[in-house]
């Protein structure tokens, strides 16, 4: 692997590049999916190759090639100085890179057993039994996956960098549906979308224990056929676990990309309504959001040791007593707006793709009361968990997240279920209107293995540490009829 | 890995054939997709990103029985090749038995051959980057500033299974889209194309600056049942989603599609046909599935009343149909979806839609589409780039971007006028409608 990078950076700078990296990337990726009773999928993926990045001309180029032969690097690198000469056409101001040392360093992937230990037999027969314990609880569909993913990576800059990096990725998840005249009714646990994902091994599926979960949730899903439609109105809401991680995902997360502020996806994504004279002094949230972006979070979806620039992981603050303060940023980001250093936060798809500002581990800090006292102290309101859709303006404001299931809070205490639960806001307003949050009691992080941003597109995997938050006065039960 | 072997027809079959003869499966199916793209992005007049990528995956599927495993690796070389048909084969050898597992398809009729277009990969780092300089300078014009991407990608396409089924295809696809932006307001446009020659970078660059232009100084609207007209952007958003969760063979089974149980009803205007048409020059054309399928022309809805489902060789077996050659890649848990859907036009010119409402809306595109209630087909996203207020038959100029929360069924059913002129999405051509009381829920600040 250090072999081929080097080979790349070295054609690189021959063909006249005043910078350039290289990534080689080799990932295997290990699905098992049963539905109903069957192995549905199983799956085993493995994409290796190299990604050439250089800055010639003061603009960058990017080539990404599947062929290790060292004639095929050695094109892929030239071809990346001729994209970058061809962009320089168009370039006002040449690329400027924050300084950053040059690391040498090789880290290999920490867990505690790893999942190829455990044959694929026993991944499909603990599937298995929960397909079953779900299916007595009456549901149509039941679905259960395990997945599994091994990368191995090496990075070389021309400034001396020289990086080896091993993670190991395992999830799990379960989901029950309903189907009843009222439409379908799903439960995912321990989360929707794909379930919990971290970067640890088999042990994560021993914790999450998906057996034990999957008669409850199955019968959640059957009670949701009856349960009552969720009312419309303005009310307090207390968003939990999955659910919040991905409210902050949308709202906080996605807002502070760096590149996404000054403009570069303007024209798919959209761009930030953080935009930098607000830095350091606008207020996002009320004086209780408290939020850091940490790459050094032991089993964090977003932990590395280093970004794809080869920074090394930092944990910083973007919100702190509800001010904004900070981005996730690149070497050529920051310097834009006059920082001193990026904090790590460039992260790539694989070996195809240039990285790209984004998310690590976007995490609101732990607050003092205990989640039952939260509930305890809410005279009207409902608890939401689990999101079932998500919406978003392009400028990161106006909101509108569908959930799994709602409980209906009357008198600080759980009076009953609700169907389709759904709520709506405006990004300042709604973290403005935050006036709780969980304490460390049930705190954890978040994996969310598909955050789409960019083009050619790009998946991320990233985490949010949350537990969970109170909102006064929210708008919920959005309807298409109202 | 040579690039012959990543476009070249004849090598890319003896490929396939290779990996079959290796398999010990009963039943082995071979997808084999390489790519040659190139894409170029722009922000602030300026390029910010410029990159290529060649890659080549193959898919494997090995079936014992019913039991059924799937293997990939873009590892093309004899290993590795040997060791991707060997994986395929453990993990069918571990799975369980898949009562409902088809089979893989019988060789029958061979699709219709569909060849991309040369001056597509010919479309290089220098030809984008000259497209958008003529974006950009048509901004710098106006004083506004420029947004966007122009891509060009060839994609080869080969499906080989162990009954005789032999499939080869090549699509090539050309994309320029920008977003033109001011003060306070922003302008979109964005074309579509097999042949990246036909695309006129000045023209939609026009189209997104008058836009941008004429969206200026938005004024804030109360959110409400609004007259509207959807112009194509919408539209084909729109019918992504019908189409994905409605026409899905997977969950029309399942009792997840909202015209379950009403095939043969009418469930939207009689003024509404909507077909799948993998052929048709309007499209992205697609001639075969990721099972080698022949891909059919579906009629999804005719004059209002929901007519069929598409189907791929797993929901066919399911619900005693044929394949429509629709399937996804291998497992493909989400089910069969149409992707080149057409939406027949109507005769109004947009001028003539737009005197047709006394106050209502026109939106360009949307945004962050997702579906809320996907049993009632009820659709929320944002509006962007584009939304203008009309007033006694003419626009008066922008307002500030809306939140829409409607059911996709009822909208339909709600079709005052449709437009003439259609315009290609990725996956699905439409003309413009006007939309009677479309309900939006909420607005933003910009």
């Amino acid at each position: 692997m250090e072999e081929l990078t080097r080979l790349a950076v070295e054609a690189a700078t021959s063909a006249g590049a005043s910078y350039a990296d290289a990534r080689v990337v080799d990932r295997r990726s290990e699905r098992v999916r049963v539905k109903n009773g069957a192995v549905e999928a199983l799956t085993d993926g493995r994409s290796r190759g190299l990604g050439v990045r250089v800055i010639a001309d003061g603009a960058w180029g990017f080539a990404g090639t599947a062929d290790p032969s060292p004639a095929a690097i050695r094109a892929a690198a030239r071809q990346a100085v001729d994209l970058a000469r061809a962009a320089a056409t168009t370039v006002a101001e040449p690329v400027r890179l924050t300084e950053v040392e040059p690391a040498v360093d090789s880290l290999s992937a920490s867990v505690q057993t790893d999942p190829d230990e455990i044959p694929l037999e026993d991944r499909i027969a603990l599937l298995m039994e929960c397909d079953r314990l779900m299916r007595a609880e009456g549901v149509q569909i039941a679905v259960g996956a395990i997945s599994a993913l091994h990368q191995a990576q090496h990075f070389a800059s021309s400034e001396g960098a020289s990086i080896y990096q091993a993670r190991v990725e395992t999830g799990g998840m379960l989901e029950a549906t309903c189907i009843a005249g009222c439409g379908a009714c799903r439960r995912s646990y321990p989360s929707s979308h794909g379930g919990q994902v971290m970067s640890c091994g088999w042990e994560l599926i021993e914790e999450i224990d998906l057996p034990a979960h999957a008669a409850p949730l199955a019968a959640e899903a059957r009670m949701l056929t009856e349960a009552p439609e969720c009312p419309s109105g303005t009310m307090d809401l207390i968003l939990a676990g999955g659910q919040l991680a991905l409210q902050l995902h949308e709202s906080c997360g996605h807002p502070i990309e760096l590149d996404r502020v000054l403009g570069t996806e303007a024209s798919y994504a959209g761009t930030s309504f953080l935009t930098p004279e607000k830095l350091g002094s606008f207020r996002y949230g009320s004086d209780r959001v408290n939020i850091t972006a940490d790459a050094t979070l032991p089993g964090g979806l977003g932990s590395f040791a280093y970004d794809d620039e080869g920074v090394p992981a930092q944990r910083s603050w973007i919100v702190r007593a509800g001010v904004f303060t900070g981005y996730l940023t690149s070497r050529e980001t920051a310097a834009r707006i006059g920082l001193d250093g990026s904090n790590g936060s460039m992260r790539a798809d694989g070996w195809a793709r240039l990285p790209l500002v984004r998310m690590t581990n976007v995490n609101l800090e732990p607050g003092e009361q205990s989640r039952e006292e939260i509930i305890a102290s809410t005279e009207r309101g409902i608890l939401m968990e689990d999101n079932l859709s998500w919406s978003i303006d392009d400028r990161r404001l106006n909101f509108q997240f569908g959930c799994e299931i709602g409980w209906l809070i009357e008198g600080g205490e759980i009076s009953g279920m609700v169907r389709r639960p759904s709520y709506t806001g405006i990004t300042p307003e709604f973290w403005g209107s935050c006036d709780a949050v969980a304490d460390g009691a049930t705190w954890r992080v978040w994996g969310v293995p598909n955050c789409g941003k960019g083009e050619p597109g790009q998946t991320a995997r990233v985490g949010h540490g949350v537990s969970a938050a109170r909102f006064r006065n929210v708008r919920v039960g959005v309807t298409s009829d109202e | 890995m040579s690039d012959a072997l990543v476009m070249d027809r004849d090598r890319t079959l003896e490929t396939c054939e290779r990996l079959l003869a290796a398999s010990t499966a009963e039943q082995t199916e071979v997808n084999l997709l390489a790519s040659r793209a190139g894409l170029t992005r722009f922000a602030n007049n300026e390029i910010h990103q410029s990159v290529a990528e060649t890659d080549a995956e193959v898919l494997v599927r090995a079936a014992i029985g019913n039991r059924v495993g799937v293997a990939g690796t873009n590892d093309l070389s004899p290993d590795g090749l040997r060791e991707v048909t060997e994986r395929a084969c453990r993990l069918a050898a571990v799975a369980t038995p898949d009562e409902h597992f088809p089979g893989l398809p019988e060789a029958g009729d061979e699709p219709q051959s569909v060849e991309g277009c040369a001056s597509t990969p010919a479309f290089g780092p220098a030809a984008r980057a000259e497209a958008v300089r003529e974006c950009i300078a048509v901004a710098r014009e106006r004083g506004q500033s420029a947004a966007g991407a122009c891509s060009a990608d060839l994609v080869a396409h080969a499906v080989a299974n162990s009954h005789g089924v032999r499939a080869w295809q090549e699509n090539t696809v050309a994309n320029l889209r920008m977003v033109f932006a001011a003060e306070d307001s922003s302008g979109y446009a964005e074309a579509f194309a097999e042949d990246a020659s036909t695309l006129n970078p000045r023209a939609l660059a026009e189209s997104a600056a008058e836009k941008c232009a004429r969206s200026a100084a938005p004024r804030s609207i109360e959110p409400g049942r609004w007259d509207v007209i959807l112009e194509p952007p919408a539209v084909t958003d729109a019918l992504f989603h019908l189409g994905a969760i409605a026409f899905n063979g997977l969950s029309c089974i399942e009792g997840r599609s909202p015209i379950c149980g009403r095939f043969g009803e009418q469930i939207c205007g009689p003024n509404i046909t909507l077909v799948d048409a993998p052929l048709d020059p309007r499209t992205i054309r697609r001639a075969f599935d990721f099972e080698g399928v022949p891909r059919q022309r579906v009629e999804l809805i005719r004059d209002g009343i929901a007519q069929a489902m598409v189907h791929d060789s797993r929901t066919a077996k399911l619900s005693g149909a044929q394949s429509t050659g629709h399937s996804a890649p291998p497992p493909s848990s989400w089910g069969p979806v149409p992707v080149n859907l057409i939406l027949s036009p109507g005769d109004a010119a947009v001028e003539q839609m737009i005197a047709g409402i006394a106050r209502g809306l026109l939106v360009t595109r949307f945004h962050y589409t997702n579906m809320l209630d996907p049993s009632a087909a009820v659709l929320t996203g944002m509006t962007r780039d584009g939304t203008f207020l009309i007033e006694d038959g003419e626009i008066v100029g922008g307002v500030r971007n809306l939140r829409f929360t409607e059911s996709l069924l009822e909208a339909l059913s709600r079709v005052g006028m449709i437009g003439r002129d259609g315009w290609l999405d990725g996956y699905a051509w439409a003309p413009p409608l006007l939309i009677r009381d479309f309900r939006f829920s909420g607005a933003t600040e910009f």
